[in-house]
């Protein structure tokens, strides 16, 4: 069940023959949507009018899109849902980063994933919920309360975009990615994500907190879905001058030519993640045996800077992080408090506006790059991320990709885990992801179905080879069965 | 009393001529309504923070980097440097901190007929603020401010010189020079008034000899040469009564107060900000390549200095001749056009500095405005020599052409101006006077030499002005003495 | 490392936020973490490396000096809290 119908070519033959109405399929999508929301807080906006506006426009097209779907990335996508996290500009829903600072802006334009978006005739179920500003995986600072774990709600899903991927809310989420958050949710709640190349995706349009390391990815409940949404989405833009001019892939016809060679490479250490649980390092162990049975060569190699990688990448988000959001100061958007003069209505308006949460990490931003703290730690930082591309790119040379778990741990609890494990600087679960975010490499999250809550894989790939990630992804897809839960709506 | 040298270090921001903001496609155009000129980007509006870099911002910043002698970049990177301003819309300006664009440079001055360089520290690029409009009477009494940002993102170049400055009257020559030059290439109109020239002065004074950095403030809000010579001079004044009652001076920013002639300490709180300074993360770093650089080299003009040399060296104008002829390009090619139909440098030079000057200032006039062609300019000057008209006419020809842009030839003949060179005719004028001043040719012939003066005017009077003074001057005497 | 109260404070300031007790005591017990974990980091001779030196960034993209629209102006306020018909308006500027 990959959706409300078998699949997306079922769906569009029953639009075509007329057994289905366009009112009968935006009122059972709208009521899955809400029922995801009611049940796990997945979503921070759902237009009813906007689905069933957009379900109009698929239907009066249906007949072009069938015959354009082979030869145009887009149309590939028509009759897919989608969800985009709610730090993705979008002029039509308020823009809120799950802030109380942003909770009614309204962007006077659209990011530039959600105008190809609209060209495709695939329908937007809704904005999701996440962490505030998407930094963390924590579940404890959005402004809307946190997102329950549709595998067992006690435990958070991370993200509101991994919620809805898991429940079918949308076929494909689209989250950002700064230290591996999209990864982190994606594997708690044991979804498909991909982190393209840094730049792969423009960014134009994203309420970033840290702009060298984050990107668009995106999250489904397979590996075409996830091709299928990249090749629609990817390619460059004008506009952001980050973003890769090189030529997108023919992503789908790609990923079936599979020769089955792949070389990977695991780092030697991979156990000394903290708070590594036993169930993790069985299911990983598995997976290596698994794969060295399909012929896959295994070697397992010294990254000696790799495991500095998620104190860096804190280190760097938070200084970025206290310099992009020095915008919300309460003059042109967004909340204001009250002050009897200016600096101290912006203390007031940030000290209000703002997490706790995020007040901490922002004031450890600006103290980890005052004079004092300048050289030793930021800059320190700056060049680790250096000397960790360097390795992570050299040992890319020798193997096809390198092999990690996704997180250290499965989704973690809300009331007994929200803690320093949580909040740490730097944070535990990006103890595996932060690195590739640091040299901006493609990276992707297998799902691992267990009996309880699931767990992540984590594939790293060359710079701007997503083809070979979704090769593997397809190969492992072969070789592990996913068991996915049944939802009563 | 002890001797004390100042030394003062100026920080000059100066508006760039382009069409568009730095980072985004807002025009720059003076004067417009409030907040019209700003789109997501330069308002730091949440998710529209993505900058694309002007390329012709960045050539007028090389441009100047060379004109100012400095050595230039191979690779420039843009940095932010962060701090909270109501007129600051992203909470960070986007400046050069790590890579400026051009170093070690410097400026030439002249001051009592001696040269002096002013060293160049660096120029780069940056971002304007936008402006605050204060409700009441000022900052101070107001309980609150307006914003616009149309000026937020014009792209300004910051020179920052080194403490090479010795008085009050070498910082305005040098502000002078900087304007002089940077029009010159035409990146900016350098105008202090309206703020598209902004000048900030570092100052401090020390023991004379001492080769030691005292303690310095920083003075702002001088809005014009004279602001900036008064506001130094006060300043350094105020520094040496500081010293001489011997206490320290205090490390701070000084406002100028225009009308009361006097600086003010503005409040540390709003002026100790501890910046923090990094890269842009949405910015990469742009690599000047040596074609670029030797294109916009080969664009740039003959500047002051080297004009100026040419003017005393070729030309053999005196000084105070060249200084002010090359003070603007215009006046400088004006000058130039007008020796190149007609090359007597120092007539040419007198008549522009006297006659033609003084004309463009009594009528508010820029030479760029200015209707008489310089090649008509040299066809007078040339009908002066030849003696087609004598310098008393020119100079009404010369009115008429200012006013009208007629060329010269035309308005002698329109007027019946050409003056009179016949000996014949002025021999039969001569003849007349003498007849009809018999009391002067008696005073003439006593010895009374002003005699000969009046009896020259009666004949100019007599061919309204048009006879040749010279000739009726040596007629009246061969027929006086004879 | 221990991070004084005063400096912490200075820091908070200069992000513009006030830290309440709590988050106060919060964040030195995530500081006292941080410096612990950094102490490794601190070892690494990395005097050889330029900071900023990323290889995968892309090099010289300008943009052409031709005008493109801005926001009406009604966009423009729409978002904010506190304007007139044309301006931003903030409190006044002078602390007293
Ligand atoms: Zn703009």
């Amino acid at each position: 069940m990959n959706y409300l119908f078998s699949s997306i070519q079922q769906l569009k033959e029953k639009i075509r023959n007329k057994s289905l109405s366009p009112q009968e399929l935006s009122d059972r999508l709208t009521s899955r949507c809400n029922s995801v929301q009611e049940k796990y807080n997945a979503f921070i906006s759902i237009d009813p009018d906007v689905i069933s506006k957009e379900i109009a426009v698929l239907f009066e097209n249906i007949e072009d899109i069938l015959h354009k779907t082979d030869n145009l990335p887009l149309t590939g996508l028509a009759g897919f849902t989608y969800a985009l996290g709610d730090n993705i500009a979008t002029n039509c829903y308020a823009t809120t980063c799950a802030s109380k600072m942003l909770s009614s802006y309204s962007p006077p334009f659209d990011a530039h994933v959600f105008s190809k978006l609209k060209e495709s005739s695939a329908i937007i179920t809704g904005k999701t919920n996440m962490e505030e500003f998407g930094i963390g995986c924590s579940g404890n600072s959005s402004f809307f309360k946190g997102v329950k774990n549709p595998w067992n709600t006690k435990h958070t899903a991370g993200s509101g975009a991994a919620a809805a991927a898991l429940t079918g809310a949308a076929n494909i989420s689209f989250a950002s990615d700064a230290r591996g958050e999209l990864r982190q949710a994606a594997s708690y709640c044991g979804v498909f994500a991909l982190k393209p190349t840094y730049g792969r995706i423009s960014r134009r349009g994203l309420l970033d907190y840290a702009s060298s390391l984050e990107t668009i990815g995106l999250m489904a409940r397979n590996t075409l879905d996830l091709a299928t949404a990249l090749a629609a989405v990817a390619g460059n833009d004008p506009h952001d001058v980050t973003a890769l001019r090189s030529e997108v892939p023919d992503y789908i016809s790609l990923i079936k030519e599979n020769d089955g060679s792949l070389q990977v490479a695991v780092p030697e250490n991979w156990q000394d993640a903290p708070h590594l649980e036993d169930e993790m390092k069985d299911i990983f162990q598995d997976q290596l045996k698994k794969l060295k049975t399909t012929g896959v060569k295994v070697d397992f190699i010294r990254l000696p800077h790799f495991q500095y990688s998620s104190l860096a990448a804190t280190i760097i988000s938070a200084v970025e992080a206290f310099s992009n959001l020095a915008n919300y100061d309460g003059v042109r958007f967004g909340y204001r408090s009250k002050g009897k003069h200016l600096q101290e209505m912006y203390t007031q308006t940030r000290s209000e506006g703002f997490s706790s949460k995020l007040k901490k990490f922002l004031t450890f931003g600006a103290l980890i790059s005052s004079p004092k703290y300048y050289n030793d730690y930021f800059l320190k930082a700056q060049k680790l991320r250096i000397v960790i591309s360097d390795e992570l790119n050299n040992c890319l040379q020798k193997y096809d990709l390198l092999l990690t778990p996704t997180t250290p741990f499965k989704a973690p609890e809300f009331e007994r885990d929200i803690n320093q494990r949580q909040e740490g600087l730097p944070d535990p679960a990006g103890y595996y992801t932060a690195a590739t975010n640091l040299a901006g490499l493609p990276s992707l999250s297998f799902p691992l179905h267990t009996n309880g809550l699931p767990y992540g894989l984590q594939l790293i790939g060359k710079k701007e080879d997503e083809v070979t990630l979704l090769r593997a992804a397809l190969l492992l897809e072969k070789e592990n069965t996913l068991a996915w839960p049944k939802f009563d709506f | 009393m002890p001797e004390f040298e100042t030394v003062i270090g100026l920080e000059v921001h100066v508006e760039l001529l382009t069409n568009t903001k730095l980072f985004c496609g807002c025009s720059t155009a003076f004067g417009a309504d409030p907040n019209t000129q700003v789109c997501p980007f330069c308002l730091g509006l949440p998710g529209g923070t993505l900058p694309k870099l002007n390329e012709k911002a960045v050539e007028y910043t090389i441009k100047a980097a060379l004109a100012l002698n400095c050595s230039i970049a191979d690779e420039i990177t843009f940095d932010r440097k962060n701090y909270f301003y109501a007129d600051l819309p992203k909470g960070f300006q986007i400046s050069q901190f790590f890579k400026p664009t051009g170093r070690d440079g410097y400026v030439e001055i002249h001051l009592n007929g001696h040269s002096k360089k002013i060293g160049i520290h660096q120029v780069h690029l940056e971002e304007d603020t936008g402006k605050l409009l204060h409700a009441g009477d000022d900052i101070i009494s107001s309980s609150h401010s307006r914003v616009d940002f149309n000026r937020a993102g014009v792209p300004l170049i910051e020179i920052v010189t080194e403490p090479d400055i010795r008085s009050p009257e070498e910082a305005r020559l040098f502000l002078q020079k900087l304007r002089s030059i940077l029009r010159y290439i035409d990146v900016s109109d350098c105008k202090m008034e309206e703020g598209s020239m902004r000048c900030d002065a570092n100052i401090s004074i020390r023991p004379a000899g001492s080769k030691e950095l005292k303690t310095k403030t920083e003075l702002k809000n001088m809005n014009s040469f004279r602001a900036v010579y008064r506001g130094i001079e006060y300043e350094v004044q105020r520094q040496r009564s500081v010293v001489l009652e011997g206490k320290e001076v205090i490390p701070q920013t000084r406002h100028w107060d225009e009308a009361k002639g006097i600086t003010k300490a503005m409040r540390s709180k709003l002026t100790s900000a501890n910046y923090r300074c990094f890269p842009d993360p949405n910015l990469p770093p742009f690599k000047i390549t040596a074609e670029w650089l030797k294109e916009i080299r080969k664009s740039i003009p003959e500047l002051p200095d080297s004009r100026y040399v040419r003017f005393t060296g070729e030309y053999g104008l005196p000084p105070y001749d060249a200084e002010i002829l090359t003070a603007s390009r215009e006046l400088a090619d004006y000058y130039d056009a007008v020796l190149a139909s007609y090359h007597e440098p120092k007539s040419v030079s007198n008549w522009i500095m006297s006659e033609l000057l003084r004309l463009l200032n009594s009528t508010n006039t820029e030479i760029t405005d200015c209707k008489i062609k310089p090649e008509d300019l040299g066809k007078l000057l040339q009908m002066i020599a030849s003696g087609t008209i004598s310098g008393k006419i020119a100079k009404s020809v010369f009115e008429e052409m200012f006013a009208t842009g007629k060329n010269p030839e035309d308005i002698i003949k329109d007027k019946g101006l050409t003056q009179i060179s016949d000996e014949d005719t002025i021999s039969k004028i001569v003849e007349d006077v003498l007849a009809n001043n018999p009391g002067s040719v008696e005073d003439y012939r006593k010895g009374k030499n002003k005699a000969l003066g009046f009896l020259v005017g009666q004949v100019m009077k007599k061919t309204k002005g048009k006879a040749n003074p010279q000739l009726a001057n040596k007629l009246l005497k061969e027929k006086l003495d004879r | 490392m221990q991070v004084s109260s005063e400096e912490l404070k200075n820091a908070s300031w200069d992000a513009r936020i006030e830290l309440t007790q709590q988050e106060e005591k919060e964040l030195q017990e995530q500081l006292h973490n941080f410096f612990m974990l950094s102490q490794a980091m601190q070892n690494i001779d990395l005097n050889e490396v330029e900071a900023f030196s990323d290889a995968h960034k892309n090099q010289n993209i300008l943009r052409k000096d031709i005008v493109e629209p801005s926001l009406p102006l009604k966009q423009a306020l729409e978002n904010a809290p506190d304007t007139d018909t044309s301006s931003f308006h903030v409190p006044r500027i002078i602390e007293e």
